[in-house]
Formats: C-alpha cells, structure tokens, sequence
C-alpha cells in the first residue's frame, strides 16, 4: 500500500508586489488501487498540483511524502528509487515524445536510465509494455506522428508504467482526444488500477470523464480544495454551490438547454488570482452568498456523506434538486 | 420550419496537394433557417470546419469548391467566390470563432475593432459607430460596455472575448450567424453563458444560428436540427430529440454512448465503456467510409457507399440503420 501525501501545501508565484497563489494550503492522500480526480477550471491550480505531486515542482509552503518520507530532499530532488513509483502522463501525447525518436526508443527511455536491462532485454520489456496498452509492435519502430492520438497517448501511458510505478500522475490525459478514442484510453486507466492496484490522480476539467474513473474526486477552485467526496455520486450530492454550478452548467444531449434549471448556475467568471474577493473566494458568483460569506473564509470541514467542503451553507438542504442527467 | 435563410447543396471541397490532396467534403447538403439552430458534429477531420468556411466565404483560394448556395434575398448561385459572393460575409453572414484571443487584433482596443466592423458594413461616422458598438455590447451582454470598448483584448476574460466577437459577428446586422466551436475554449461555467447567449439571440431575434461542435453535450442539448458528420459526409441528420435519443447510425449511436455527461445513471462501472476502433487511414473507395471501423459492417458496406435514406424522422446514410429514430 503506498500513499502520496500532500500536506497543506501552497505554490505562489510571481515577484514581490504582484504575487499570486496558485494553490492554497492543500491537503489531498493519493492511495494505491484508488483514482482520485481532481476537477477545476482554468486558473484553478489543478496542473501546479500535479507537478508538486510528482516531483517537477516544489510547494512553497506544506510538504509531500510518499509512505511518510519527504518525496524531495532540500535542494528538490527525488530519490531515483521514488521517481520510478511516481510516473506521469501529460495531456499532449504529441508534445510529450521527442519527434525523432521512434515511440519504442521513447518508451524504453525509462528503462535505460534505470540501466538494469541491456539492449535486447529493454526491446523485448518495451514490446511487452506496448501490448499491454494495446499497441503492436510496429508501432514501436514508427515516429510519433505517424501514430493516432489515442495511439500515442496510450504508449505515453505505456512509457509511464515501464518503471511499474505505484502511482501514475495523469494531467488532462483525454482532452486533446477525439470522443471516439478517449474510450480507450480511459478504459485502459481503469483496467491498470482495477488490476494491478494502481493509484490514479486524475486531473481534468471533463466532470463527464472524472465520473468513469473517479473513486474519490476534489474540486478546485481558485487554489482550494472547496470539497471533496465520494466520485460516482459527488455531482448528485454536491454539498458545495461551486460543484453544484459546475454541474448544472455542462450540457447533456437530450436535455434541452433551454429547459434547464438555472437556480445552481455560477455568476460570472472567476476573480483572478491577483485580486481575491475577501472571505470565501467564491462569494461573488454564488447564488448562495450571505453576508457572513463576505467576512469569514470557510474551512474545510466533513462533509455529509462523506468526504469534506468548505462553505457556510453546506449543511443546510440544498435548495433545489442537483440535475441528475438524463 | 420557416423558409430555408440559406440552403447549401451537394457542397464538395478538395484541397489539391501531394498524393491527390485531400477530399474534405464530398457531398453536403444543408438547409438553414431563421430562429433555429442547427448544430454540425464531428470528429477531427470530419470536414466540419470545412463546411462552415465554405458557407462563409473564406476557403483558401487553392481550395476546389463544388456544389451551390442559395440565401433568402438572393437569385442564383452564391456558392463560388467572385462577384455574387461580394459583401455577404460579414452583412448577411456573422462568423464566430473557436480562439476569441486569435481573432482579436492585440494592439487595438476592442471597441474601436467592433466599430470598425460597424462602418465598413453601416456606412456610419465614427461617434455613430461607437454608439452602434455599445448598443451591441449590450446586446451580448457586455457589462459596463463603455469601459470594456476601452479595453484590450488582453485585459479582458476569455468569456468576455467570445461576447466582443460575437458582437463583431452581429455587426453587419446578419440574419445568419456561424459559430465554430464557439465554447470549446471557455470553462464550463462561462460556456453555459455564451451557449445562453447564442439562443437568446435566436430565440428573441429570429437569427438562424449554425454551430460546429465535437462535443456531443453541446450539440445534443441546445440544437433544434442536428447532423453527424464522417469522413467528409453527412451520415445522420433530423431533430436533435430523435437524432440524440434513437440515433440510427452506427457512428451516431457510438458518439451518443461515448458522451460522459456527469451525473448519468451509468457512473463508474467495472464494464467498459463502448470503444471505436481508431479510424484505419484513408477512406476505402466505394464503399461506405465508416465500414472499417463499424460492428455491423457487411460485404454490401464495404463494396457500395450508403445515400441519405428517411429513418423515422431522420436522413440516415447506412445500410443497417440502428433501432432508428422513433
């Protein structure tokens, strides 16, 4: 059982007199054989989150461990042992392998520097590592753009467990996919973590792809964890205004966006990070806001059915029925 | 359904180049009316785009465009480039864009690009264009218009440029607006907003709104006529309800079971979700396109192209038509 910690941590970046903080005190425990989904708009520091858990960046304030140990020593750097149990999948398949390089060269990098395995046993490990996410072997030999986006993502996912980590760090690893193939890919995630107990941080701004994949999801905003739960049923238990807006705003086929409740809906667009409103940061779009909201920031605190949320109101019933798809 | 504002038949667009070039749409036929919105779905080179530009006027010069266009207003064809076609796009055509950052100039203020547009296409004096500007910052929902026409484009929220660009595109005082992923760009809760402001304008004005979209939620929830798109042709095309709930083409029907909407009765399960297979390279002459990538896939589909056939209530271009439309 390995568990990924993150401990209150913050990233602010900028320089003295324009500073902003791109994440806010965040605790979050990825777990082997569990998906942890992490939900958030653009700005909402889901991306700065995922590279402090895998170790490309460091929290300014807070820490990581991994099974209780700093994931990074003082100068930020990561034992080579606890680099291979932390792998990541980026959301550019294409922009994430060197395009001259041929995908098995690319996926068999790991393995090299790892160094245990000479030549011919590295080929024979890559073929085997392609095959289990459905690749043939001649896609090894051919250059990234010769391959489909679901292709090459699933050899980017490939490559990422060539070292058999514990944890795999997937940052919006569907969106540059068309719908047709993202099945695939998602499939493949789910299939990893059911079978071999992988834990799984998936970030995405995509509640429709969280849903398939999720045991527990977090939603961001504007650097915080607002709240967190149960993944299946977080959009229909929404305790917290913000996830009820981000449910009530994605269209769903079949049901007619003229017809739709618009009570949950989210006021204008979020404050910047330079100028956060003064208590809860998302006051000023939530149909919900009261005076109180204005004065004190909520805490994070348990949340009924489970999990956590950060609002005042998020005990009292929730004025109108969560939209519960088709 | 009102008289057609505009009817597009046998559209056929072949860009020449290496090896043949490349045949982007072989073969579409659309009728577009006022107060209604039609949506336009497809996958990644589907030619969906395609169709929108040529309908516009702005395919490349190289581009070889075949079929013809009629508009309300006009004798004749005004499909192909020259005379005909001259002042339509912008008056009687209003054009929006996936990236509002690429289609606004950076160095000028957007006021003065709106107003711009006003004078070019009205004829007004500059205080006449501005007055005119701020009337259709209003429109769009534009708060606060006078110091948002102030603005530049990089000052201003990503949904905020998306309202200015529409504004743009209502300039000419259009009945017709084309959109090409118009919310694609936007977070959730700004493209519920700009989805409520395109069918405001529909709904209270009368313009006829086509939308080109990958996003089945999109589609299927705000279009009141909807058409799939594959490789180049229109494969299923009828009322969004029927085309949405029953889809009788197998694509169809794979796009609807691919869409994640959150909060749908299928959440997590151990079952995987439908995959299509990737798209096989090019297209297989004769038969129908989709044949290499279909379930129920016969000699018949591989030897013979489908034509549009009534299915229920639906134009649908297969051989073995799903359930169909009820």
């Amino acid at each position: 059982m390995t568990e990924l910690v993150l401990h209150g941590v913050s990233r602010i970046f900028g320089r003295a007199g324009r500073r902003m903080t791109a994440v806010d005190s965040v605790d979050l425990t990825v777990r082997s054989g569990e998906a942890l989904a992490l939900v958030g708009e653009s700005g909402s520091g889901k991306t700065t989150l995922a590279r402090m858990a895998v170790g490309l960046d460091r929290p300014d304030a807070g820490r990581v461990t991994l099974d209780g140990r700093p994931l990074t020593d003082a100068r930020g750097r990561m034992a080579p042992a606890d680099r291979a149990r932390i792998q990541m999948v980026f959301q550019d398949p294409l922009a994430s392998f060197a395009p001259h390089r041929s995908v098995g060269a690319s996926v068999g990098v790991p393995l090299k520097v790892q160094g245990a395995l000479d030549a011919r046993a590295r080929r024979a490990r890559v073929l085997d590592l392609m095959a289990a996410v459905g690749l043939e072997p001649q896609h090894a030999d051919r250059a990234p753009a010769a391959l489909s986006g679901g292709q090459l993502q699933r050899a980017a996912i490939a490559r990422a467990l060539a070292t058999d980590p514990d944890i795999l760090i997937c940052d919006e690893p569907v969106a540059s996919l068309d719908v047709s193939v993202r099945a695939q890919v998602l499939n493949l995630l789910a299939g990893l973590q059911r079978d071999h107990g992988l834990g799984i941080l998936f970030v995405s701004h995509d509640l429709g792809v969280v849903q398939r994949i999720a045991d527990r999801t977090a939603v961001l905003y504007l650097g915080r964890v607002v709240e967190e739960g149960p993944g299946p049923d977080l959009w229909a238990t929404a305790r917290h205004p913000y996830t009820r807006a981000l449910a009530a705003a994605v269209p769903v086929a079949g049901v007619p966006w003229r017809a739709r409740p618009r009570d949950a809906l989210a006021r204008g667009e979020a404050a910047g990070p330079f100028a956060l409103p003064s208590g809860c940061r998302f006051r000023t779009r939530c149909p919900l806001a009261v005076a109180r909201c204005e004065t004190e920031d909520p805490r994070l605190r348990p949340r009924i059915g489970g999990g956590r949320v950060a609002c005042h109101r998020a005990d009292e019933p929730v004025p109108h029925p969560a939209r519960g798809g088709p | 359904m009102s008289a057609p504002l505009a009817s597009l038949r046998g559209l056929t667009v072949h860009f020449p180049g290496r090896g043949g070039g490349v045949q982007a749409v072989r073969g579409v036929d659309l009728d577009l009316a006022a107060g209604q919105v039609t949506t336009l779905i497809g996958e990644s080179g589907s030619g969906k785009s395609t169709v929108l530009l040529a309908l516009a006027g702005l395919l490349p010069g190289r581009a070889r465009i075949g079929g013809s266009l009629t508009l309300a207003g006009h004798s004749g064809d005004v499909l192909p480039p020259g005379p005909a076609r001259a002042g339509i796009a912008g008056r009687e055509i209003g054009v929006v864009f996936q990236n509002p950052g690429a289609s606004l100039n950076p160095v000028l203020t957007v006021g003065d690009q709106v107003d711009e547009v006003v004078r070019v296409h009205r004829g007004l004096s500059a205080a006449a264009a501005r007055a005119e500007t701020l009337a259709l910052f209003a429109r769009c929902g534009i708060g606060d218009a006078e110091a948002r026409a102030a603005a530049y484009p990089h000052q201003l929220s990503g949904g905020l440029k998306q309202r200015v660009a529409i504004a743009a595109a209502l300039a000419g005082g259009p009945r017709l607006i084309l959109a090409d992923e118009p919310t694609t760009a936007l977070d959730a809760t700004v493209q519920a907003q700009i989805l409520d402001l395109m069918l405001d304008l529909v709904d209270r004005e009368g313009v006829g709104l086509l939308i080109v979209t990958h996003d089945m939620g999109v589609a299927g929830s705000i279009a009141d006529r909807l058409a799939v798109m594959y490789a180049g042709r229109i494969v299923e095309t009828g009322p969004a309800a029927a085309v949405v709930g029953r889809p009788a083409h197998p694509y169809s029907a794979a796009l609807a079971a691919a869409a994640l909407p959150p909060g749908a009765a299928s959440t997590r399960s151990d079952q995987p979700f439908p995959a299509l297979p990737p798209a096989a390279g090019p297209v297989p002459p004769g038969g129908c396109a989709f044949a290499p990538r279909c379930a129920v896939a016969t000699d018949r589909c591989r030897a013979e192209d489908p034509a549009l056939a009534p299915v229920g209530a639906a134009m649908v271009a297969c051989f073995h038509p799903q359930a169909g439309p009820a």
